[in-house]
Order: structure tokens, then C-alpha cells, then sequence
């Protein structure tokens, strides 16, 4: 077991390297490189730019770049934003919570929901349930989640009065909890109900797999009771494949959370991201890109390592 | 002893002609197959119907769809002769949608076919040749795959002059890995079969058993796989249109026409619910169509 997770971990490295490496080569190419937030400044002189380029190591050849900028991360120091000087890392520290959070309550909806709807609809194949969850679940896939947070606003802040149409609590009031939690639900809910599309497809077809199977034959033989043999039997195994979506979704999640944030006007670094690209922030950029490669690059590590735990038969491969 | 026809011995065109029919019959098979599936022939007639009005929208809109009224914003539908009502500016949007449909459904079908051709041909070169060459571009694959798509997307989006062009190679270049890992799948069990060895026996080069044996083999999967790209990628083209970083105004695609959407959406909704409709259903549509594909190529389940 050690084994195979040590393997893995090395496996990563490579990748790790290429994606840091995709990722700085990138930010170089961009158009006026990461000077071009100063060319923009008509008080700067040429010797003033030839200065700033000194200070942030600019004139150095790209590869001396790569390498200072790569162990710098390795030591968690991420740079500083070029447009307010302050460090990176703390820049995305102030936003990461608020990220965390929208993330945190929507997994747990999707994870809730989308299981659920997924073995109901699984045993209860064919029915009209299984017939509006699946496609639910496919209108939910085809549904932008830009405009389904509108629709959301529209009838639930617009209409009902219900939530509020946006950011992550009242502005001047101080800390409530309900506060806090009447703000979250709208951006979560948005976010959650995307991913319960693809957790209960997922669901239903592992579900349905195994109920294929000869060993479930096997208990019905026996004489198990039904609720015996869905407990016992089919859940146990069905619900196994499902930790290493747990994992996959990173990369997905990332995505929506970051429109989803839009919507909302939710502070985390989905906004910070795009509000760097607005002022051509490239260090920020860069670590927002970076964390959040690695970030999926540890959930599919993490999702191969689960597997391994919880099903024997892949370690030994 | 009967004089004609040795068996085993038939002409080149008798096999020719033999051949045909199989194919053809193979094709009305699926034909039968997809139409059968209720929910895949609507969807595509829903996507064929959306791709007419899109092509044919300079004479089917009512209205020049950037000409602004600053007289009648914000009318609302049925106002004026406002079918779906006037946006910000005083514009059609029922103009505006049929236009942007053009913008929308040419990226994603581009888009689509940059994916499959890129993916299929380096799919089979990992495939077929292994080796060096498959580690390199697997672990491109992989690297790719790690990076969230739209933080990518948008970074490239905003170095580059985001164009009709441009966004269509950034997201056509960015969806391309599905396709090469399925086809770099099928060309691994295929290579193994017994038609290959005896194609190389007679003398086929690499070029000539890749493009003309081993990936025509794999056209089903890849067909599918098309179909359900061109719904992701007229997604990722509606975020990045709506995100700002897409196509530009005053050109309108059915993501950029949400841009401004947040601020007057309380008071002016049916600006921001007709554009998501048309994304939905278009979206929706190859979705549908691209299952009912799958299920009908697929032979294992059968035509009954």
C-alpha cells in the first residue's frame, strides 16, 4: 500500500514540473510581458522600466526565470502582484475562504442530492422518477450555470425576496451567522444543484452495474431480503467508484465556482482571477493558475489513492 | 460439378459491390436505430431547426439586430413590435438571438471538429506508435487536463484579441484530450486484430494502415464524441462571452448578450432569460442527440 502511494506521488512530479512550467512559459508570452501594467504609466522613463525589470529579475534568460520563480514557490513565496506590490500569497489567502466555503456547501449538496436521486433512480428503474431524474440530470449538464444563478436571482432575490442578489454578507452589519448563511445559499445551491447532474448519473450507473453482477444473484439465491441485499451488497459496491469522483470533480468545480462567483459577486478567487486578468496582473494570475492546477492534480492523486484504500484489487496491479 | 462461379473466387468489383451493401445496410440499421430513440430525433430536428434559423437570419430577423433605440430600452415583449422586447440599448433581442445563433453554433461545430481532428491524430500516433511518442503526448493529456479549463481559457482569452477566431482554436485546442485518450484506446485493441497483420502483409505502410484501416474503425466513437463536444464547447464560448473575455460587442453571442445582465436584471428579466433558453436547448439538443448516436452505433445493443 505505502508502495503504491509513493509511486504515485513520484508519478505527480513530472507533472507537477510541466504544469508549473505550461503555466510560467505562458504568462511570458502574454502580450508587453509582465511589464506591460507599467508601460502604461506615461510618467515612466525608459531608465524607470530598465530599473523595475532589474528589481523583479526581468532581465534575466527565461530559463534563470523559470528557476527562481519555481523555488520560490517551492518555499511558499508565490511573488508579488505587480499591480499593488503587496505578496501574492496573501493576496489569494484573503480570498481563499470565501472560496472554500462556497465550495465546501456545494459538494455537500451535490454529494447529498446526487446520491440519493441516483440509487432511487437506479432501483427504481424505468419509473417515472428514474425518467424525470436522468433527465433532470441532463438538463442540468446543458443549463449555463452564469444563467441559471441569474434565473436564481431573479426569482428568489427579484421575486420572493427570498435571498439577497449578491456578495457574501450585508455591507456595515456586523457578523450574524444568518447572515452569513442567507448570503451562501444562493451562490451554493447554484453550484451544487450543476454538480448533483453529474453525481447522480454517475451514481445510477455505477448502482446499476453492480446490480448486474453475479454475486447479487448469488444473495437473491440465498434468500436475502431485498433490503438486505441493497444495503449489504449493492450500495457497498456501487458507492466504492464514487470516491474517485469526489476527486475528478476539482477540476470542474474550479470552473463553475469561479462564473458562479460572478453571479453572485461572491469574493473569492474566482473574482480575484478574473479582476488579475482585468489588470493584467500576471503574478497573481500565475498563482491563481498554478494553485489551482496543482489543487487538481492532488484531487485525481488523492481520488487514485481512495480507490486504492477502499478496493484491494488496484493496489495490486 | 457446377461450372460457374469457384467459391472463394469472386472479382474486385463483386467484393466492391458486396461491401457497399454491407455498409449501406449497416447504415440504415442505425439510421432505424436513432430514429426509434424519441428524445434523439427531437433534439435533432430541435439542432437542425437552430442551425436554419441561424443561417438564415438576416432574412428571418425582424429587425437589424445592432440597431440601437435608446427610445424603446427596456421595452417589453410584445411592446412595440417588440416580439421578445428591446435590451439596454434599445436592440431587438429577438433579432439579436437569431444573429448570435450564428456566432454560437459556428463556434461550437469549428470547435468541435479542431477537437476531433487534433485528438484523433494524435490519438493514433500515441496509439499505434507508442513508446516515446505516446508517453510525450499522454503526458500532455494529462497536463492539460489539470488545469482548470476556464481558468486556462480565460488567460489565453485575454492575451490573445479574442476573436471569432481566436476563441474558436483556444477552445477547440483545449478540448481535443477526451478525444485522443478514446481514440488512442481503440487504435491499442485494434492494432492487435487479425485484419491489421494481413493489411500489413500486403504490403500497407504506417501512414496507409493508420488513416485508411485503424481510425475508420474508430469513426463511431469518434462521431459521438464530436456531437457532445460541440455542446461543451458552445458552454465554455457562452462563459467566456458572458465572463467578458469571449466575442466582443457589438457582434452578439448568446453568452455576451448576459454581460450586463447582473445590473438590470431585477428590473428588466426577460433580457437575461431568453438568451440562456437558446444556450439550454442548443446544448441540450447535442447532448440528446449525441446519447441517441452512441446507443444507436453501438451494436451491442440490439435493433429490436
Amino acid at each position: 500500500m505505502l508502495q503504491y502511494i509513493l509511486r504515485r506521488l513520484l508519478q505527480a512530479v513530472p507533472m507537477l514540473i510541466g504544469i508549473s512550467f505550461a503555466a510560467f512559459v505562458l504568462m511570458r508570452l502574454a502580450p508587453g510581458g509582465p511589464m506591460a501594467i507599467y508601460a502604461q504609466n506615461p510618467n515612466m522613463s525608459e531608465a524607470d522600466m530598465r530599473r523595475i525589470e532589474r528589481i523583479l529579475g526581468l532581465d534575466q534568460p527565461i530559463h534563470i526565470q523559470y528557476l527562481k520563480w519555481a523555488a520560490g514557490m517551492a518555499t511558499g513565496n508565490m511573488g508579488y502582484s505587480y499591480r499593488t506590490g503587496r505578496s501574492v500569497g496573501e493576496v489569494i489567502r484573503e480570498r481563499v475562504a470565501a472560496t472554500v466555503q462556497l465550495m465546501a456547501f456545494a459538494y455537500l449538496i451535490a454529494i447529498a442530492l446526487g446520491i440519493t436521486t441516483g440509487i432511487v433512480s437506479a432501483i427504481r428503474r424505468h419509473s417515472i422518477f428514474d425518467y424525470c431524474a436522468t433527465t433532470g440530470a441532463m438538463i442540468g449538464l446543458s443549463v449555463p450555470t452564469f444563467w441559471f444563478g441569474l434565473m436564481v436571482i431573479i426569482v428568489f432575490a427579484g421575486m420572493l425576496r427570498w435571498i439577497p442578489s449578491g456578495g457574501i454578507a450585508t455591507l456595515g452589519a456586523p457578523f450574524s451567522l444568518y447572515d452569513r448563511f442567507i448570503h451562501l445559499i444562493g451562490p451554493a445551491a447554484v453550484l451544487g444543484l450543476w454538480m448533483t447532474a453529474t453525481w447522480s448519473r454517475y451514481t445510477r450507473s455505477s448502482v446499476l452495474e453492480v446490480t448486474g453482477q453475479d454475486y447479487i444473484r448469488t444473495a437473491r439465491a440465498k434468500g436475502l431480503r431485498s433490503r438486505t441485499i441493497l444495503l449489504r451488497h449493492t450500495l457497498r459496491n456501487a458507492l466504492i467508484p464514487l470516491v474517485t469522483l469526489a476527486g475528478l470533480e476539482f477540476r470542474n468545480l474550479f470552473g463553475g465556482a469561479l462564473v458562479t462567483e460572478t453571479v453572485f459577486s461572491w469574493p473569492g478567487i474566482g473574482r480575484l482571477y478574473l479582476d488579475s486578468l482585468n489588470y493584467q496582473d500576471y503574478s497573481v494570475i500565475l498563482g491563481l493558475l498554478l494553485m489551482t492546477s496543482v489543487l487538481v492534480l492532488a484531487g485525481s492523486l488523492l481520488a487514485d489513492i481512495l480507490y486504492a484504500v477502499v478496493d484491494p484489487r488496484i493496489r495490486l496491479r | 460439378m457446377r461450372p460457374t462461379a469457384t467459391p472463394g473466387k469472386t472479382t474486385q468489383d463483386e467484393r466492391r459491390a458486396a461491401y457497399a451493401e454491407g455498409a449501406r445496410r449497416n447504415r440504415s440499421i442505425v439510421w432505424a436505430k436513432f430514429r426509434r430513440n424519441r428524445l434523439a430525433s427531437v433534439s435533432a430536428i430541435v439542432v437542425i431547426t437552430l442551425v436554419l434559423l441561424a443561417i438564415f437570419a438576416p432574412w428571418v430577423a425582424p429587425r437589424d439586430p445592432l440597431y440601437i433605440d435608446m427610445a424603446q430600452k427596456f421595452a417589453k415583449p410584445g411592446e412595440a413590435g417588440f416580439l421578445l422586447g428591446a435590451d439596454e440599448l434599445g436592440r431587438d433581442i429577438l433579432s439579436r438571438l437569431l444573429h448570435a445563433g450564428q456566432v454560437s453554433l459556428s463556434v461550437g461545430l469549428m470547435t468541435a471538429l479542431i477537437a476531433v481532428l487534433v485528438g484523433s491524430i494524435l490519438g493514433a500516433l500515441a496509439g499505434y506508435y507508442g513508446g516515446a511518442i505516446d508517453a510525450v503526448i499522454m503526458r500532455l493529456v494529462d497536463i492539460l487536463l489539470s488545469m482548470p479549463t476556464i481558468f486556462l481559457l480565460l488567460a489565453l482569452a485575454a492575451f490573445l484579441k479574442p476573436t471569432l477566431f481566436t476563441i474558436t482554436l483556444i477552445i477547440g485546442l483545449n478540448s481535443w484530450m477526451s478525444v485522443a485518450r478514446m481514440v488512442r484506446g481503440q487504435i491499442l485493441s485494434l492494432k492487435q486484430q487479425e485484419f491489421i497483420l494481413a493489411a500489413r502483409a500486403m504490403g500497407a505502410n504506417d501512414r496507409r494502415l493508420i488513416f485508411r484501416q485503424l481510425l475508420p474503425n474508430a469513426f463511431a466513437p469518434v462521431l459521438v464524441a464530436a456531437t457532445l463536444n460541440v455542446a461543451t464547447a458552445i458552454l465554455l464560448e457562452s462563459s467566456l462571452s458572458y465572463l467578458g473575455f469571449g466575442i466582443q460587442p457589438p457582434t452578439a453571442s448568446w453568452g455576451n448578450m448576459l454581460n450586463n445582465a447582473q445590473t438590470y436584471v431585477l428590473y428588466a428579466p426577460w433580457v437575461a432569460v431568453y438568451p440562456g433558453i437558446m444556450i439550454t436547448l442548443t446544448v441540450l439538443g447535442f447532448n440528446f442527440a449525441g446519447d441517441g448516436l452512441r446507443d444507436a452505433l453501438d451494436p451491442r445493443l440490439s435493433a429490436a
